[in-house]
């Protein structure tokens, strides 16, 4: 029986080089790995940071990982590395096994606003990876309507940002996230902007989106609920400096319903919590 | 009465109102509006004229010093009325004076935006050049009126060379600031896709820079007609600025006033036409729906 299964595994200490945790996938089956991951820089008020410590993560072609975490664990820093935002202080990032320079892999980024430009229309918002990529237009063009109506769009690409709802405004961003086919889909907090109701509803689309592409996707939250309801795999990060502090692998069957929370769902979103308020209880302030 | 006191204390039941007709009554609102704030300012205009008049009534000063409303409108009538092929009429050196106007705009608008352009896009730009701006932005510009017409003569290059020297700085000093104030995520998100910075640039902070760069056009076009009017007024042979110190020359404050109303009026017309530019070709801007901004000039 397909349930709840989860797992909490311990956290690597220092300097340990020893094999990844337990539920990731074989380096082999791996599609995007980052290996022994460091971020340490001096921040502007001049104190040092170390934002992200000894991440090793792997993920599966197709797969949906969550990334949890308190305020300021370095979840958000971890997405912008995948990005090519920004470079680790140390470590890899691989892409089917193959180490990758910035900017090589292609990304879909989605941004905690929608962040779209208001100066375009929808259609030509969706569009922009074409431009910056120079792809081919009319393949292009294409793409970008099924987009629009993959994303219950169809009809609004003449339109212009402001004239959309903050939930129609996310979905354009989803959209154009995905017209390049990027390699990896990367979601920054995505639904934080909307209101609980909306949010609930993005996440139903976000799902069948996302069962419709089959893309990878790294899905950066606060939400614990959104993560067991979204994810195959959640990964709970530490408060600074930003370690996996757990894995919890989510089995529950697809497509699911935003109203059939199980029991086991509901004791998943309880042990997470706890394991997010142990940690925060180790560190003060 | 105590049922009149009832009734008055009985909640208003709410109106059921379709949304066509709330957005019919908030555009007719608007238009009321626009109505009161004109009868606003006639009351504001007669009510000016009033005290003036009655201020001249009563302390009778000499002409020459402030002249009776009556007065000035005649003058004001002799100026407007008059045909614009003869050189000498107020229309003809209005002429002149909005060809160097245009020119000047042009040219330091133009340098303006490319500066601007250039100094948020390369901080080494910015530090050399930034500094020396500052200085001469510090300088008193009409002190600069003889010494360029020593330079360029007292035609219309002298004069379109100080309204440059106007317009250049806010244009430039606005679009650096909207350059530079791009929002980050946006070019993250082309950053993301490998975009550089050419294409961040064109992509993403020209139009991000676009609502303050028409702030500093509008600033400048206020701007570049006090420059060309100052450089006439310095040392021209054509021009409304010419015409006031003429005016002045001869103690004929009458046709001063009435000079300088028509300036007011063509500053505020010449300001109204980028406000409308700015509104249109911005149509992204929050609030370009609406409101009208208020730019102030001084200087």
């Amino acid at each position: 029986m397909s349930g709840v299964e989860s797992k909490v595994t311990t956290t690597k200490s220092v300097g340990d080089n020893g094999s990844p945790s337990g539920l990731a996938a074989p380096d082999g089956a791996a599609h995007v790995a980052v290996q022994d991951l460091m971020l340490r820089y001096w921040s502007k008020d001049a104190t040092y940071v170390e934002a992200l410590q000894d991440i090793d993560l792997s993920i599966r072609q197709g797969e949906f990982v969550a990334v949890l975490g308190p305020s300021g664990c370095g979840k958000s820093s971890l997405l912008r590395i995948l990005a090519g935002l920004i470079e680790p202080t140390e470590g890899s990032l691989l892409f089917h096994g193959q180490p990758v320079q910035r900017r090589q892999h292609k990304v879909g980024l989605v941004p905690q606003a929608a962040t779209l430009m208001p100066w375009l229309k929808i259609v030509d918002n969706v569009l922009m990876p074409a431009k910056v990529l120079r792809l081919p237009k009319a393949e292009s063009v294409r793409r970008a309507h099924e987009l629009l109506e993959m994303t219950g769009l169809a009809g609004f690409e003449k339109k212009y940002p402001r004239q959309l709802s903050g939930g129609m405004q996310q979905r354009v961003s989803i959209a154009r996230a995905l017209l390049h086919d990027p390699e990896l889909l990367l979601m920054d907090e995505p639904f934080a902007a909307l209101d609980a109701l909306t949010r609930e509803r993005m996440s139903a689309e976000l799902q069948s989106i996302w069962m419709a592409t089959g893309k990878t996707v790294l899905f950066v939250t606060h939400s614990i609920s959104e993560a067991v309801f979204l994810a195959d795999r959640i990964i709970v990060m530490s408060s600074r400096p930003g370690r996996i502090i757990a894995e919890f692998q989510v089995d529950r069957p697809r497509p699911r319903g935003l109203d059939d929370a199980t029991e086991e769902s509901e004791r998943l979103v309880a042990t997470i919590r706890g394991v997010l308020e142990g940690d925060s209880r180790e560190v003060p302030a | 009465m105590s049922s009149v006191q009832a009734t008055r204390t009985r909640p208003a039941p709410v109106p059921v109102v379709p949304p066509t007709t709330v957005l019919r009554r908030r555009r007719r609102r608007k238009a009321r509006n626009g109505g009161i704030s004109l009868l606003y300012l006639l009351l504001a205009l007669v009510l000016g004229i009033g005290i003036w008049q009655l201020a001249v009534t009563i302390y009778r000063p000499p002409t020459y010093i402030i002249p009776p409303p009556l007065s000035v409108w005649t003058a004001f009538k002799a100026l407007v009325v008059t045909d614009p092929s003869d050189p000498n009429s107020m229309w003809a050196q209005l002429g002149s004076t909005m060809q160097a106007t245009a020119i000047g705009f042009a040219i330091g608008s133009g340098a303006g935006i490319l500066f601007g352009v250039l100094a948020g896009e390369f901080a080494i730009v910015r530090r050399l050049i930034y500094p020396y701006l500052v200085a001469l932005q510090s300088l008193p510009k009409v002190a600069l009126g003889p010494l360029l017409a020593t330079w360029f003569g007292f035609g219309l290059s002298a004069k379109t060379s100080l309204v440059v020297l106007f317009v250049f700085f806010p244009v430039l000093v606005n679009t650096l600031q909207g350059v530079v104030s791009a929002d980050p995520d946006r070019i993250d998100l082309l950053r993301s896709l490998g975009g550089g910075r050419l294409q961040q640039l064109y992509r993403v902070r020209l139009f991000s820079a676009m609502p303050m760069m028409f702030t500093g056009l509008e600033l400048g076009i206020v701007y570049a007609f006090l420059g060309a009017v100052l450089a006439e007024m310095t040392g021209a042979q054509q021009g409304v600025g010419v015409m006031i110190a003429q005016f002045q020359n001869n103690s004929d404050t009458q046709a001063t006033f009435a000079l300088l109303i028509i300036l007011a009026i063509v500053g505020f017309i010449l300001n109204m036409i980028l406000r409308v530019a700015h509104i249109r070709i911005v149509f992204w801007e929050a609030g370009n729906d609406n409101d009208v901004r208020m730019t102030s000039a001084q200087g």
